[in-house]
């Protein structure tokens, strides 16, 4: 992949909304997760979760009948496009509607919509659901309603892939753009998970931390005492170009997508394969695809799914590829702050790591207080670092045995904002 | 009268108006853009509100708000 590059950003996430306020934040190491209060759930073995609580201060945009029409994962993507577009000082007037795409990832679909609908099928029939049902719940439903709400009609798509969604969709709208079918792509993703139901399905998942009594304790990755992550909501969503024409515009160039792998483990329809031989793959082929040496990258931001395999075969994955030098590479989980937003997760991890780039400073793993004599690395605990950051990867792995790397290079020279 | 009031009521909740902003004699579909999910909203809430059956054709994007009132005080009184 080749000069395409992030130029604006728009995040939505339970640290905070925008990309100072979520820098702000993350970067301190503190914890934002906190007992769910949407709904009663009291009888979840897992009942914690990262929430958003600021998005109506964001929302003016968007008319209230336009919100009432539409999922709260919709909702939260239009509020992330429209700060990414606002950050890359972009115009859409002055861009063609046909050449602009649109490419998310997502996960859970929008269940607080459809959750209710369905209860008033049951207790009322059909005449009770909503007729906005049909186009509230469905996956792809934030990418009708960004390209409705601003006429944008290039090529488009949605990507399902469990927690890998966003870091493929920004793949792969990064791909459109290098064959130049688009001039300009909205990329990222979207998950709204905290609904009874949702949160019943990612409990049965079986990979959620029951550390009910410590909230700001439950997401450890690469502790000994993990027992699993915590779900989050949020948005992360980024505009992608090419360099020519973002330095054509006076852009801000924040960073450029140098390479993208993913595949399968073809393992387990849940765990990982144990030794990560097929992450190590992914990462060996997307450093080949960047052409970055072994020793020219200065941060990986992991998965951190904080499971006993997960956190292990991450670890072994790494080790695999970069031998020694493993342990000097900064290889951190902020994501144990706020929680895992699953399909939106990816997009999130590379604003993360875009902004870690342009601070010199690297976001923390936190609630790391006991070796795991098998995660033996730098997961940089519980403090962010000043350390320049030229070079990156982010993993993203899913259920099924899904691997998804991307590789990053530092382009902002701007101050550190 | 309790009819007008009450269906400008609906309407304008479906639309987040308030009832006075209601011109009775527009076209849903032009002066407020009303699209064909919302008219069947509409109907629901209206059968709801006025305890009757509604067709999809009585509560149109093409209908008034005087033609939908016109035809629930109709059935109404029926």
């Amino acid at each position: 992949m080749k000069d395409i590059v992030i130029t604006g950003m728009g995040v939505v996430a339970p640290p905070g909304t925008g990309k100072a306020n979520f820098w702000r934040h993350i970067r301190k190491g503190q914890s934002f997760i906190s007992p769910i209060t949407r709904f009663d759930a009291s009888l979840y073995p897992s009942r914690l979760a990262g929430q958003v609580k600021e998005i109506e201060d964001y929302s003016q945009s968007f008319s209230p009948r336009l919100l009432k029409k539409i999922d709260l994962f919709s909702h939260l993507a239009l509020v992330a496009s429209e700060l990414a577009l606002k950050d890359g000082n972009i115009d859409l007037k002055d861009f063609d509607l046909k050449r602009t795409g649109i490419f998310m990832g997502n996960a859970i679909g929008g269940w607080l919509f459809a959750e209710t609908e369905l209860r008033d099928l049951y207790l009322e029939g059909r005449e009770g659901v909503s007729p906005f049902m049909a186009s509230a719940w469905f996956p792809a439903a934030p990418q009708g309603q960004i390209s409705i709400f601003y006429g944008i009609k290039g090529y488009s798509k949605t990507l399902i892939s469990d927690r890998a969604g966003s870091l493929m969709a920004i793949a792969y709208g990064a791909r459109i753009l290098q064959n130049k079918k688009l001039d300009l792509v909205l990329a990222g993703g979207m998950e709204a998970p905290v609904t009874p139901y949702a949160l019943l399905c990612c409990n049965t998942y079986g990979f959620l931390s029951t550390s009910n009594g410590k909230p700001h304790a439950a997401y450890r990755p690469f502790d000994q005492k993990r027992d699993g992550f915590v779900i989050a909501e949020g948005s992360g969503i980024m505009t992608l170009e090419r360099l020519e024409d973002a330095q054509r515009r006076k852009a801000p160039v924040y960073a450029r997508i140098c390479g993208f792998q993913t595949n399968c483990d073809g393992y387990d329809r849940i765990d990982m394969e144990p030794e990560g031989r097929f992450l190590a793959k992914a990462i060996e082929d997307v450093l080949k695809e960047a052409g970055f040496s072994k020793d020219s990258v200065d941060y990986i931001c992991a998965d951190g799914v904080a499971t006993p395999a997960g956190d292990i075969s991450e670890t072994k994955a790494i080790k695999k590829v970069f031998g020694q030098r493993a342990q000097e590479i900064p290889f951190s989980a902020p994501k144990s702050m706020f929680g895992n937003l699953l399909g939106a997760q990816g997009s999130v991890d590379v604003i993360t790591t875009v902004l870690s780039m342009m601070h010199d400073t690297v976001c923390p793993t936190i609630n790391y207080e006991n070796a795991d004599p098998e995660c033996d690395l730098d997961y940089v605990p519980n403090k962010a670092r000043q350390h320049a950051i030229k070079r990156a990867l982010v993993i993203s792995r899913g259920r099924g045995g899904i691997n998804a790397v991307m590789a990053l290079e530092k382009m902002w020279e701007g101050p550190k904002h | 009268m309790a009819v007008a009031q009450g269906v400008k009521e609906v309407i304008a909740e479906t639309l987040s108006m308030k009832p006075e902003e209601i011109d009775v004699n527009a076209k849903l579909s032009e002066a407020y853009d009303l699209d064909s999910t919302e008219a069947v909203d509409l109907r629901v809430a209206l059968e709801k509100k006025f305890g009757i059956k509604l067709e999809n054709a009585e509560v149109a994007k093409q209908s008034t708000t005087q033609d939908i009132i016109n035809v629930i005080t109709t059935k109404s009184a029926a």
